[in-house]
């Protein structure tokens, strides 16, 4: 079992990408052998309407439920985010992503902290879904969805201050997937990422061997595949792989047995 | 480079990165290349590390390091490409038939003063057209890089320093042929794996990947 943590269908605006439906995106992933990979919306960036983002790309996935795991965008800085909250999870969807940077506002400001209370379960009145859940649905933190660099001149979008040990201090059962982040972040988090549950995926990570350093740093267990496909080519997430000479029982972990434990299926 | 089935690198900077080395460091970072290529000769190729601000000197460890195997030369981020002290470099890359490999950045964020965009370069392209110019990064800005310089045979963009971005292969070989591309990776500050994953991960023939992966290199650099 293979298992991709972040990949996105629809449009995105800045450039026609191939494979950005879910026939392409299931055609890479079986290309090199990935089962399931969990997607969201391009969209879900920049609509201010979350929520119609969503609706899109479950539509989008239809019929291929079993191998694109939906995730929810939600905007917590947005009127009437918990509306799109509640939909998203009564409709089913595995998890739920930020990107702060985009819309907004800050990992520490009062509509983040918000968030995770509605979501932890303290506030029902966003997540009447959720009552028989043991634990809250993941969310993952989008620190740079495209190198600021290379950002199209009418969105300069700066990269998100990965503040995390106050929301690991604050929900402990919250289990975090940290995407688009690179080795300064695992070193920087190292502590708080080896506390909590919390889970890095490699699609930014780079330097040579970097996945190996990366274990070295947060642990095996708090690794993950991630590719970033359909923006990035899905081939690189998988050489660093094989770049950093991992054994089966690491491919393993990083491939299956910690996604799993993430989305709590473990 | 074994594990990604990566035959031979060109290595060049020293161990440290210093924008605007003078005369010694610019000596001890070249030596430190031609002691690193002397631990696997058969893999490792150096490129001359050389300095618009330095030309005379520059010249000298050209000449210097050439007699010793090196079969390139690189440029980095001292002074702008079109900067008249690349000339007399530029000179004699052409008398020794040396391809030079120039940085170059578009930055949404903004350029040091001193680094090139595409567009130096092609006006450095232009007065040396016996010299191939290896256009590092491609731009970084790639959609950008890629139209400024297509219609100067000899700038020949790499792969290398920038996200594993899909498309950027494809759209590369569209606009230049499959014979202007050359694969680099940026290592040791990039993953080998994130760069090569753009020649092999592209939507492009085994033909052209093989090009790109070092045949077309193979044929701008001396023996």
């Amino acid at each position: 079992m293979t298992i991709d943590t972040n990949c996105h269908l629809g449009h995105w605006p800045f450039r026609k990408l191939a494979h950005a439906d879910a026939g392409g995106l299931l055609s890479l992933m079986d290309r090199h052998g990935v089962d399931q990979a969990w997607v969201g919306a391009f969209e879900g960036l920049l609509y201010r309407d979350c929520g119609q983002a969503n609706r899109d790309l479950l539509a989008r996935i239809a019929g291929h439920e079993d191998r694109l795991v939906p995730w929810a965008t939600i905007n917590p800085s947005f009127p009437a985010w918990e509306d799109d909250l509640r939909e998203a999870l009564e409709a089913g969807m595995a998890g739920v992503r930020l990107y702060p940077n985009y819309h907004g506002y800050g990992l520490a400001d009062a509509c983040a902290q918000e968030f995770f209370v509605a979501l932890s379960g303290r506030d029902a009145r966003s997540t009447p879904s959720r009552d028989a859940r043991s634990t809250p649905p993941p969310v993952a933190i989008y620190h740079k969805f495209v190198d600021e660099r290379l950002h199209h001149w009418t969105c300069l979008v700066p990269p998100v201050d990965m503040d995390l040990a106050p929301l690991v201090n604050d929900f402990p059962q919250q289990r975090f997937l940290l995407c688009g982040c690179g080795m300064p972040h695992a070193q920087a988090l190292a502590e708080t990422i080896r506390r909590g549950h919390v889970y890095m995926e490699i699609s930014r990570l780079e330097g040579v061997e970097g996945v190996r350093l990366l274990i070295d740093t947060t642990g095996l267990e708090h690794v993950v595949l991630g590719s970033h496909a359909p923006y990035f080519y899905v081939e690189a997430a998988h050489l660093k792989l094989m770049e950093s000479g991992l054994s089966n029982a690491e491919r393993a972990h990083i491939l299956q047995e910690n996604p799993a434990r993430l989305l709590d299926r473990a | 480079m074994d594990r990604l089935g990566i035959d031979q690198a060109c290595i060049c900077l020293g161990d440290r990165l210093v924008v605007q080395p003078d005369a010694d460091e610019l000596q001890r970072q070249n030596e430190w290349a031609a002691s690193t290529v002397a631990l696997a000769p058969d893999r490792l190729i150096g490129f001359v590390y050389a300095s618009p601000n330095h030309p005379r000197l520059s010249q000298e460890l050209i000449r210097a390091y050439r007699a010793r195997g090196f079969r390139g030369i690189k440029l980095w981020v001292c002074q702008l490409a079109d900067h008249a002290g690349n000339d007399p470099i530029c000179e004699l890359a052409a008398e020794l038939g040396l391809p030079v490999l120039q940085h170059t950045w578009f930055k949404a964020t903004g350029n040091m003063s001193t680094e090139s965009e595409p567009k130096h370069l092609v006006a450095l392209a232009r007065r040396h057209p016996a010299v191939n110019f290896i256009m590092a990064h491609a731009g970084g800005d790639w959609e950008r890089g890629l139209r400024l310089v297509k219609d100067q045979p000899n700038i020949i963009p790499d792969t290398c320093g920038n996200d594993p971005e899909a498309g950027f292969t494809e759209l590369a070989v569209k606009l230049l042929g499959a014979r202007r591309l050359l694969f680099g990776s940026d290592a040791t500050g990039r993953s080998l794996a994130s760069q090569v994953a753009k020649v092999t991960g592209a939507d492009i023939s085994e033909a052209d990947k093989r090009l790109i992966l070092g045949e077309n290199l193979l044929g701008l650099m001396p023996s």
